[in-house]
């Protein structure tokens, strides 16, 4: 009896809901069982194959790496190939990439396939017309077979009649194979949740679309071999063995080289490189090129060619040079913001040598990892950055790596539950009820009967123990934010590419963490809205005869910006404009652009959880004296009074104190970016602490220190990434102080972005001053413009204009103004709705010679029936409309927010002054001069609902009056009480205690109430 | 001339609730629900709902955290528009012309009828006999009598001008103008109807098209309302859902008078008797098996309440259901034209009502009514893998894909033990045709398998299907071979 044996044909999760075991599971426990080797042969994917191979390489087995292929021919099997060596798994990738383009499911052409894939090993998975396995045999030769099975399904006995019968007619030898979809029996329940998704059904109504039984696992050698034993097919057994062997690709053999085609003649790309660096970095420092500043460009340029990725600056630089070319604002963010060669080629806008920063953070001998710089780009141009790299390096030689969308609490409850025939309303209860718990905890008892589920019927006990298996498991693909893969060789031959949700991308199969593990390094083309917004002003203050700005040019150290920063007064600055940001600013003081980067980085989930914040605060106040555990550590934490705020700080503490080494570090710093998800921390916890008081420091400061690192979690920044924030902050913040009109105005052209909605930021704006000119059809742009220094709302704002509206608006005025409203209307085209909705907005106010024409007899002269597409435009004046009463005040206001989400005549809540002020309440910016601990009711609308996991239950909200904006603090206690109020109300009266300390302003809600006044706005609701 | 309307507030909740008794006569909030993008949403409440907060367009969830006692009620189009015809079908008896006005009123021609002679609360009344709260009100246009009927519960008839002067300022939701219209009106600030009248018609053609025209003439009273006469559709059938199963007679006799009763108020509507009655009985979870069907063959053209309730009650007890019953169905099956008798001081000696008694009497005690079919279903486990359904039913298709394998043509209903057979041993004792075959499943509804199945041939030489059940090692026979 056989006891070697290698399975040639398995799905794993990475099939898409066809697997039910991970790739790694399935290659471990096949080395569990002693098998020779296992092939990982996803359904036309090879989305797993770098896992597996990972964990091959970890537990010693040999991997066979391939693909199962549909036929387009319905009479045909599907094919599995293996590739036999490097040509043959290029042969697989391009196989599936034009599989991929067929819809809705991917298939090929047997033909097609019979003829590509000469270097691999083929398999035939059920029996096919007599021409067609000739035609199979004919093209694999030795290295083809017909696949049997021995997992006692109904009819197997005859299958195998069958394919004996053929095998012997067209001279196919046949091959066993188990064709494993899970790793272990007990999987099978998960298996046939995942058919059940998949075919959007419950698993009661799946019938024969479920596996018959359990046998669809990775089967024990010696059972599986006595099976085939038994039917005297010890040869088809026998043969996996033969065609393992036949197969010596290894996914070690994929070499991703960077681009070299544009390299001027001559010149090698280190060459180039070199020169390259030295002409940039004399540029950009000019005068300030001083010996540090060389001394350390030239360790990094060691380190880069050492390293040999030269190619991916190189890249970098040449997408940010056409970014630049484009006038497209663009800036490095991350880690890459430690290095001299990023700042000199222009992808950082941070000085690192003068800040001190570690450039060991970005790249390290000790490592050998590829560089990671991500790069920011004005979010609304970012696809044109993306669509540069497609073009200039060759569609065949980029791809953007893909996501896997994988189950969360939240979906796999929602999925599981369906799949199990649960009631889709109970489900949507107990999903809602995952983010304020843990999932375990919503299936609790308690919860499952307030949802009217049966906590102890067995269906529950099985949605919950499915629900654990299935976490974690990919549902479906997507595509990463902006990583790309540029290569020299066509990627098509390293990696099947698929079309992406998007037109004109590509995607490949693996996510970041492939790619890092293959070694391929990505280029992060991001999209950043704050970038567009200050690329707009930057060009309505110079088209209205202002300054020339640049990111860099900007005036530093200014004194006005920092003190309305220090005010608070940052609604739209980058990063400092949320309700947490704001109630801390008047305390921190920022008076330098550091404070920035601290005041950015202090409000973040990991400081806050970490303890830092009121530590940091009260130190820097005066209130409690800097210390430190250790004079070791002084360096180290004294930019920041003695508390680390950043990653670097936490990897220093980990070498100077701990004994660390660089490596050990940078693995900390990993292990603090996972640990949630894998708790990796525990296994460094008992090292750090040792290593602090075996150098003198006390037990309980550096559990502290372990604390606030394990506090930072997943959310800690860098310190140069908080520093390249820091910039687009200041320079955010510049433009409000100095140019209020012009940064109102591109905040509204780059929306959505931000925290807060237009309405907000146009009330900001007139409280700073900001003269507003409603929007007219005569005067508007799409975009927001200047008007002598007035805003004039743009076109853009109203709502249901989408691209068509603009294009057709633009190239009708072009040169002539519209001098009626039927003029507009039929040089416009536009629709009945979308000229109704500018009538209401008041846009054609200025389109009569006889004065301003009302809104309502507006929207009459434009008036048709809905069913009417045949006479775009009406006459006027056929019909007397002298009837038509114009609105009132109020009544504009309130079209105004319902056509455009914004009224540049007046806050909604000043229409209810008479009515508020008659019961005492407060205006907003009267609450600075009352005393701290005060009653006061104050009224307004919500303009953000802010319910965070770190705040206990606690509810923030931001209320606006026609004043300014108050942070309401609502327990936990009121909220529950209110709860329906508080989150569907879009106006409230709230009474409560004033909080008036160190400037700001909040108020700690007792009792609130809806206010009656129809609005169609509605708040920006976060967790 | 003259017409009356009725028009039934909150027509689907009502339809719905309609089927459900308990929910109706409850005092507790009900909402009924529509699906809107897989989402189940708030279509309509009752006023104890509106009063907890529950809100059109609400997800069901939010409307379950504001009334933890929330019934509620899928939506279903069919089930508007048979209560639609069933109180068509009983408004039969005041006037030979009845209309549909959709989507929620009818209109009763009242042409040759004396509007005097006409008490509108007789017309509520044979609303609420099928379960129906209407408002009605009298006009001297389809137009007018509908309006009036959105505002006022019971309006009689005024004189021309009266009517003119309270059409007048009723508002414009009350003439079915399409939304978008109404919108528009609202935008350039029309809200009533004679604010709506005094556009120019030019202009509101033009500008809000055919359907708003159409309206504005019927205000006008210069277009009459189309008004098609309502002919009856298909059989008369009444139906009733309960929240509580029902295993008692009297409940059961209970309820099925309420639906005897409105069948016979519609079938009379219609001018005819039923011929012959067909009673389905659903028990929980819509168990075939539990399915209870009795049908009487009156023999004659019947609208006396009493006599089939007394014929059902017989019929029941001899033959009760065999599971509680959670939906009551009532189908007039036959109907015939009633034959008008004179009615004489002393009734008719020669009823025929005792022989149409025997007849039913001899059909339930022969049990004939219960016919029913087996049909496959896509499953392994071969006990779940057929089901029985009534005969007359429509069989479901097979399945796409039937198992490409051999299966016994007896299965018994409950597998034989092989008592004598060794549990331990992994394999048949008699001679192998086939197998094993493995069946691993179930797991999801409370009824696993996990056996090995052969095809075995016994001494005498018949094939015979037995399988090892994996937990206890057992072998039982579980199906023959003919």
């Amino acid at each position: 009896m056989p006891l070697s044996y290698a399975e040639l044909c398995t799905w794993t999760n990475a099939s898409f809901l066809r697997g039910a075991s991970s790739p790694e599971d399935m290659v471990t426990t096949a080395h569990a069982l002693g098998y020779t080797a296992v092939a990982i042969t996803d359904w036309n994917d090879m989305g797993g194959m770098v896992r597996a191979h990972t964990a091959a390489q970890q537990c010693g087995i040999k991997l066979l790496v391939g693909a199962q292929l549909q036929t387009l021919e319905p009479s045909l099997p599907p094919v599995i190939l293996l590739a036999r060596d490097r040509q043959g798994y290029g042969q697989i990738c391009r196989l599936l990439t034009e599989a991929k383009r067929h819809k809705p499911q991917p298939a090929i052409a047997f033909a097609r396939l019979l003829q590509h894939a000469t270097q691999c090993v083929g398999l035939l998975l059920g029996p096919a017309p007599e021409h067609e396995a000739r035609a199979f045999a004919h093209a694999f030769g030795s290295h083809g077979a017909l696949a049997i099975t021995r997992l006692f399904g109904p009819g197997e006995e005859q299958a195998l009649r069958t394919r004996q019968a053929l095998a012997q007619t067209v001279g196919l030898p046949l091959v066993a194979t188990g064709q494993p979809r899970c790793h272990v029996p007990s999987q099978k329940a998960l298996l046939d949740v995942l058919t059940a998704i998949r075919l959007g059904r419950t698993v009661a109504e799946c019938g024969f679309e479920l596996t018959p039984n359990a046998e669809c696992a990775l089967q024990p050698i010696p059972r599986y071999a006595n099976r085939f034993h038994r039917l005297g097919l010890i040869p088809a057994f026998e043969r996996t063995l033969h065609l393992a062997e036949a197969c010596t690709f290894s996914m070690d053999e994929l070499q991703f080289v960077y681009p070299k085609r544009h390299l001027p003649p001559g010149e090698s790309p280190a060459s180039y490189f070199r020169a390259l660096v030295q002409v940039h970095a004399a540029e950009r420092y000019k005068d300030e090129l001083t010996d540090a500043v060389r001394a350390q460009l030239e360790h990094e340029l060691r380190l880069i060619l050492q390293l040999q990725v030269e190619g991916f600056f190189l890249t970098m630089h040449d997408i940010i040079q056409f970014a630049r070319s484009r006038g497209i604002l663009c800036q490095g963010r991350g880690s890459a913001a430690n290095s001299v060669v990023c700042y000199a080629l222009g992808i950082t806008a941070v000085e690192p040598v003068s800040r001190g920063l570690l450039f060991e953070r970005f790249l390290s001998a000790e490592r050998n990892e590829p560089p990671d710089i991500d790069v920011d780009f004005e979010h609304e141009r970012r696809e044109e950055v993306i669509q540069y790299v497609y073009r200039h390096y060759g569609r065949e030689h980029a791809g953007l790596v893909c996501e896997n969308i994988r189950y969360r609490p939240r979906s796999a409850i929602r999925d599981v539950g369906k799949a199990l025939g649960l009631p889709a309303d109970a489900l949507d209860r107990v999903a809602k009820g995952v983010g304020r718990r843990q999932w375990e905890e919503v299936l609790s008892p308690d919860f499952l009967r307030h949802v009217q589920l049966s906590d102890d019927a067995t269906t529950v006990t099985q949605w919950h123990t499915l629900i654990g298996q299935i976490l974690g498991f990919p549902r479906h693909r997507g595509t990463h934010v902006g990583g790309m893969v540029v290569t020299h060789d066509p990627l098509v031959e390293s990696a099947p590419v698929e079309d992406a949700a998007m037109p004109d991308r590509t995607i490949l199969p693996w996510d970041k963490d492939d790619c890092s593990a293959l070694g391929i390094c990505k280029f992060d083309l991001l999209g950043l809205g704050i970038l567009t917004a200050i690329r707009k002003s930057f060009s309505l203050i110079e088209q209205h005869g202002g300054p020339t700005y640049a990111l860099h040019t900007v005036p530093a150290d200014d004194a006005p910006t920092f003190a309305q920063v220090a005010r608070a007064d940052t609604v739209g600055v980058f990063q400092l404009e949320s309700r947490a940001q704001m109630s801390t600013l008047p305390r921190l003081r920022p008076a330098r652009f550091y404070d920035l980067a601290v005041a950015i980085s202090l409000i973040r989930p990991g400081p806050i959880q970490g303890g830092m914040v009121h530590p940091y605060l009260r130190r820097r106040n005066g209130e409690e004296p800097v210390t430190y555990a250790h004079p070791d550590l002084e360096p180290i934490l004294a930019r920041t009074l003695g508390v680390p705020l950043f990653q670097e700080q936490v990897m220093r503490i980990a070498i100077t104190s701990a004994g660390f080494t660089p490596g050990e570090a940078d693995e900390l710093r990993r292990a603090m970016g996972a640990w949630r998800r894998t708790g990796s921390m525990k296994k460094v916890q008992e090292r750090l602490i040792q290593g602090m008081t075996a150098r003198g420091i006390e037990r309980a400061y550096a559990q502290q220190i372990y604390r606030q690192i394990e506090g930072f979690g997943e959310y800690g920044f860098p310190e140069s990434h908080a520093i390249s924030f820091a910039l687009l902050a200041y320079v955010s913040a510049y433009l409000k102080t100095h140019h209020p009109a012009a940064f109102a105005a591109a905040l509204l052209n780059s929306q959505p972005m931000g925290f807060y909605a237009p309405h907000t930021l146009l009330e900001d704006a007139k409280r700073h001053g900001v003269t507003l000119q409603p929007i007219d059809v005569t005067h508007s742009h799409w975009d927001c413009t200047l008007e002598e220094g007035a805003l004039r709302l743009g076109l853009r704002l109203v709502h249901g204009l989408g691209p068509a509206a603009k294009e057709s608006f633009e190239q009708a005025r072009a040169g002539k103004s519209f001098v009626s409203i039927d003029d507009f209307s039929k040089r416009t085209g536009l629709d009945r709705r979308a000229l109704g909705t500018l009538a209401r907005a008041g846009a054609f106010q200025s389109l009569s010679p006889d004065g301003p024409i009302g809104r309502r007899d507006a929207f009459w002269s434009v008036l048709r029936p809905a069913d009417d597409a045949e006479h775009p435009a009406l006459d006027l004046g056929d019909d007397p409309n002298t009837l038509l009463a114009p609105y009132t005040p109020r009544e504009a206001v309130h079209a105004d927010y319902q056509t455009t989400g914004v009224s540049p005549q007046a806050h909604p809540v000043a229409f209810l002054r008479p009515h508020l002020a008659q019961q005492r309440v407060q205006p907003v910016a009267q609450l600075a001069a009352r005393p701290d601990a005060q009653w006061v009711w104050v009224g307004g609308l919500v303009i953000a609902r802010q319910h965070p996991q770190t705040a206990k239950g606690f509810v923030f909200l931001s209320l606006e009056d026609e004043t300014g904006i108050l942070n309401v603090i609502v327990n936990p206690t009121l909220f529950a009480e209110h709860r329906l109020v508080i989150t569907k109300s879009p106006f409230l009266l709230v009474g409560g205690e004033l909080q008036n300390r160190r400037g700001t302003q909040s108020l700690r809600a007792v009792t609130l109430h809806a206010l009656n006044e129809s609005t169609t706005l509605r708040s920006r609701d976060f967790r | 001339m003259s017409f009356v309307c009725l028009l039934i507030p909150h027509l689907p909740l009502q339809a719905a609730l309609r089927t459900h008794p308990e929910a109706d006569s409850a005092q507790r909030p009900v909402a009924l629900m529509c699906l809107q993008r897989g989402r189940r949403t708030v279509h309509s409440t009752n006023a104890i709902a509106r009063r907890d907060g529950v809100r059109k367009g609400m997800e069901l969830s939010t409307a379950r955290g504001l009334c933890d006692d929330l019934l509620w009620v899928d939506a279903c189009d069919e089930q508007t528009q048979h209560t639609l015809d069933a109180l068509a079908d009983a408004l039969g008896q005041f006037s030979p012309v009845v209309s549909l006005l959709p989507p929620d009123a009818i209109v009763v021609n009242l042409a040759g009828i004396r509007p005097e002679t006409i008490a509108l609360n007789a017309l509520t009344e044979a609303a609420l006999a099928l379960g129906i709260q209407a408002h009605v009100a009298m006009g001297h246009t389809p137009f007018a009598a509908r309006a009036l009927a959105t505002v006022h519960p019971q309006s009689p008839l005024h004189s021309p001008s009266q009517e003119q002067q309270a059409l007048a300022t009723l508002p414009l939701s009350s003439i079915q103008l399409p939304p978008d219209v109404l919108d528009a009106l609202t935008v350039v600030g029309i809200h009533t109807i004679d604010a709506f009248l005094a556009l120019p018609s030019a202009a509101v053609a033009r500008r809000f098209g055919a359907v708003a025209h159409r309206r504005w003439r019927e205000a006008k009273g210069i277009q009459a309302v189309a008004l098609p006469p309502y002919r009856p559709q298909g059989p008369v059938a009444e139906t009733r859902t309960v929240d509580e199963p029902i295993d008692r007679l009297d409940v059961l006799s209970f309820h099925l008078k309420a639906l005897v009763d409105r069948a016979i108020q519609r079938i009379q509507g219609r001018g005819r008797g039923i011929r012959e009655l067909t009673v389905l009985l659903i028990p929980a979870r819509n168990d075939p098996a539990g399915i209870y069907q009795t049908v009487l063959d009156l023999g004659r053209p019947q609208t006396n309440a009493s006599l089939l309730l007394q014929l059902l009650r017989e019929r029941l007890a001899n033959h009760p259901p065999q599971a509680p019953i959670e939906q009551l169905r009532v189908t007039v099956s036959r109907d015939a034209p009633l034959n008008y008798q004179q009615l004489t001081l002393f009734g008719d000696p020669a009823a025929p009502e005792p022989i149409a008694l025997t007849a039913v009497r001899l059909a339930g005690l022969l049990h004939g009514e219960e016919r029913l079919v087996t049909t496959l279903r896509d499953e392994y486990r071969p006990e779940q893998a057929y089901e029985w359904i009534p005969f007359d039913e429509k069989a479901p298709d097979t399945p796409d894909v039937p198992l490409p394998v051999e299966r016994p043509t007896r299965l018994l209903p409950i597998p034989t033990p092989l008592a004598q057979w060794e549990p331990s041993a992994l394999e048949p004792p008699w001679p192998v045709t086939a197998g094993p075959e493995r069946l691993q499943g179930g797991w999801w509804d409370g009824r696993p398998a996990a056996r090995d199945y052969w095809v075995v041939t016994d001494p005498m030489g018949k094939r015979s299907w037995v399988y090892r059940d994996h937990r206890t090692g057992h072998w039982y026979l579980h199906g023959i071979f003919d």
